[in-house]
């Protein structure tokens, strides 16, 4: 997986991530399509609560659909400076909050269910890798 | 003689006598309408130089080294002509004033109670202008194909999409396809350049011709100077010479602040939010979008009704419902609040408690509403937001009645003249 915004070819590796750094990533192959936009987020393992999809995390790095389920504007990533692991997820359209270490549950605004989750892995030279497909719907409801 | 020829020929002498010399009403608050009409004349001719320039085509383009959608390309290289910018600003601020005096001008016909018994078709007639000018300012927003742009748009997609039922073929008919399709922007230039003109043009027309047919409504004042008379002819100064002026002066006024904010006030900066881009910035649609906007965020996100296989989403109960609900009460008004007999003057508004109370509650609504399209500037969680809305209009609606109600009683121990 690569970083959106020209980043194409550049494989994104474990080791450039912070706990409470978020990025929108795209899977290999599939830049053309919006829909596929990922956030990708480094937190604290420990923090990770129901009903996150533990299996479809590692090291910290937990994934889900970047295209709110409200009206499918591309969500961003509220860091928290004093507590990384506090930052959230919000759509910045109608201000849905999702909760990243509980599996994207949406905690304020009008989005109907959660961001879907997707597996994510790093791999044994230090990229990060998806592992599977989306563990819901992606994107608006309608 | 030269006069004479066309007379002839055109019968000039008729239409002079009858129409030239119709009375137009002195009051300013009548003159609205023609802010509006004036308005959509100054988009029209900015708008034939933008549509002339611009390219309705989203294919990527070369412009200073970067990619870019066509669209996106053709509206910058807008700007950069000498007074491009300026003409843009001047069709967007024009936009904004017509939309303002249209809202305006229906809420002096509704708080004189001038859309009662004969004019119930012209109150419809200006409703259905109201809701296509909104309609010309939503499709405008997708042409320059900026992030702002093409947000905007897919958002109301996917609340056209979620209309229970028949949503996915209203969303493809209007996009032409899922947007953001190839087609979407072509069927929109179509849209904002001649179908919503069209209609407007046609509405206008249909407008003035029921209100020439009916004459305007009348101040309560000349009711009394009236009286002595037999019949009604209507108090005023005629078509031309004193009208055309004020209505010649009107549009140089106009013309004259529309240059003045289109010049020190930017608006819509297509440059600052650049091409369509994955990411979504903080974005607010234009002042008359904010009710539905604000409104969008109070729903909860667990309010979902289903009926007969349709799901009624938040993004229906907020994007549809909603405004629906605000143009049927519109529509419904002069239904239900109809008067005995034919009525041709104005009716004070402090007289009316109900009517008028209930038209400064729905303004507090749509105030309500607006503000909590600013809830993530204000901290304040969208249930109480909501509370506070409907609080804050029930306050005001029946605060206003209860004003209204006394001070009528007062009047009434007076000498008050009930109109």
């Amino acid at each position: 997986m690569y970083a959106q915004g020209g980043q194409e070819g550049n494989l994104l590796r474990a080791s450039g991530f912070q706990v409470g750094d978020a990025v929108l990533v795209y899977p290999q192959g599939k830049t053309s399509n919006q829909a596929n936009l990922v956030q990708l987020i480094r937190l604290e393992e420990q923090g990770f609560k129901a009903p996150i999809h533990k299996e479809m995390t590692d090291q910290g790095f937990v994934a889900y659909s970047a295209i709110c389920t409200h009206l499918g504007c591309t969500v961003s990533w509220v860091k928290n400076q004093q507590s990384p692991t506090a930052s959230y997820t919000e759509c910045f359209c109608h201000n849905s909050i999702f909760d990243p270490t509980r599996g994207a549950k949406v905690i304020g605004g009008p989005a109907p269910i959660p961001l879907a989750q997707i597996g994510v892995k790093v791999a044994p030279d230090g990229t990060l890798v998806f592992t599977g497909d989306f563990s819901g719907p992606i994107g608006p409801q309608v | 003689m030269i006069f004479q020829w066309f007379d002839e020929r055109l019968e000039l002498k008729k239409f002079k006598d009858k129409f030239l010399a119709k009375t137009f009403p002195t009051h300013p608050s009548f003159l609205l309408g023609e802010l509006a009409l004036f308005s959509f004349i100054t988009l029209v001719i900015t708008g034939i130089f933008l549509g002339v320039l611009y390219e309705p085509s989203i294919q990527d383009v070369s412009l200073f080294g970067a990619k870019v959608p066509a669209a996106y390309a053709s509206v910058v290289k807008i700007d950069l002509l000498p007074l491009g910018m300026i003409v843009r600003r001047i069709h967007h601020w024009s936009a904004m004033i017509m939309i303002a005096a249209i809202i305006s001008y229906l809420a002096r016909v509704y708080f004189t109670s001038a859309y009662r018994r004969p004019r119930e078709i012209n109150w419809l007639v200006g409703l259905g202008l109201l809701g296509i000018t909104l309609g010309a300012a939503f499709t405008g927003y997708l042409l320059p194909y900026s992030q702002f742009s093409v947000t905007a748009t897919s958002i109301a997609y996917y609340i056209a999409k979620s209309v229970p039922w028949i949503g996915g073929w209203i969303a493809r008919l209007l996009f032409a396809g899922d947007f953001p399709a190839v087609g979407t922007v072509p069927r929109f230039f179509f849209l904002h350049v001649m179908l919503v003109p069209g209609l407007i043009m046609a509405l206008v027309g249909l407008h003035l011709g029921i209100l020439v047919k009916q004459k305007h409504t009348e101040v309560p004042a000349n009711k009394r100077r009236q009286e002595a008379r037999q019949g009604r002819k209507l108090l005023g100064i005629p078509v031309w010479p004193e009208q055309s002026l004020v209505s010649i002066s009107l549009f140089f006024f106009l013309i004259s602040v529309v240059v003045l904010m289109a010049t020190y006030l930017p608006l819509n900066p297509i440059e600052t939010y650049g091409p369509p881009a994955p990411g979504t910035p903080v974005m607010r649609p234009d002042w008359y979008f904010l009710p539905i906007y604000g409104f969008l965020k109070l729903v909860p996100g667990d309010l979902t009704i289903t009926i007969f296989g349709g799901k009624i989403t938040p993004e229906t109960i907020g994007g549809v419902i909603f405004p629906g609900f605000l143009g049927l009460i519109l529509a419904a008004i002069p239904f239900l609040d109809r008067a005995k007999e034919p009525q041709h003057y104005l009716m004070n508004p402090l007289h009316r408690p109900f009517m008028t109370s209930f038209g400064i509650g729905m303004a507090a609504l749509l105030v309500m509403t607006t503000l909590s399209g600013y809830i993530d500037v204000l901290k304040i969680d969208p249930p109480i937001m909501a509370l506070y809305a409907l609080v804050t209009t029930l306050a005001v609606w029946g605060g206003a009645y209860l004003l209204l109600r006394l001070n009528l009683g007062r009047g009434k121990r007076g000498s008050h003249d009930q109109a």
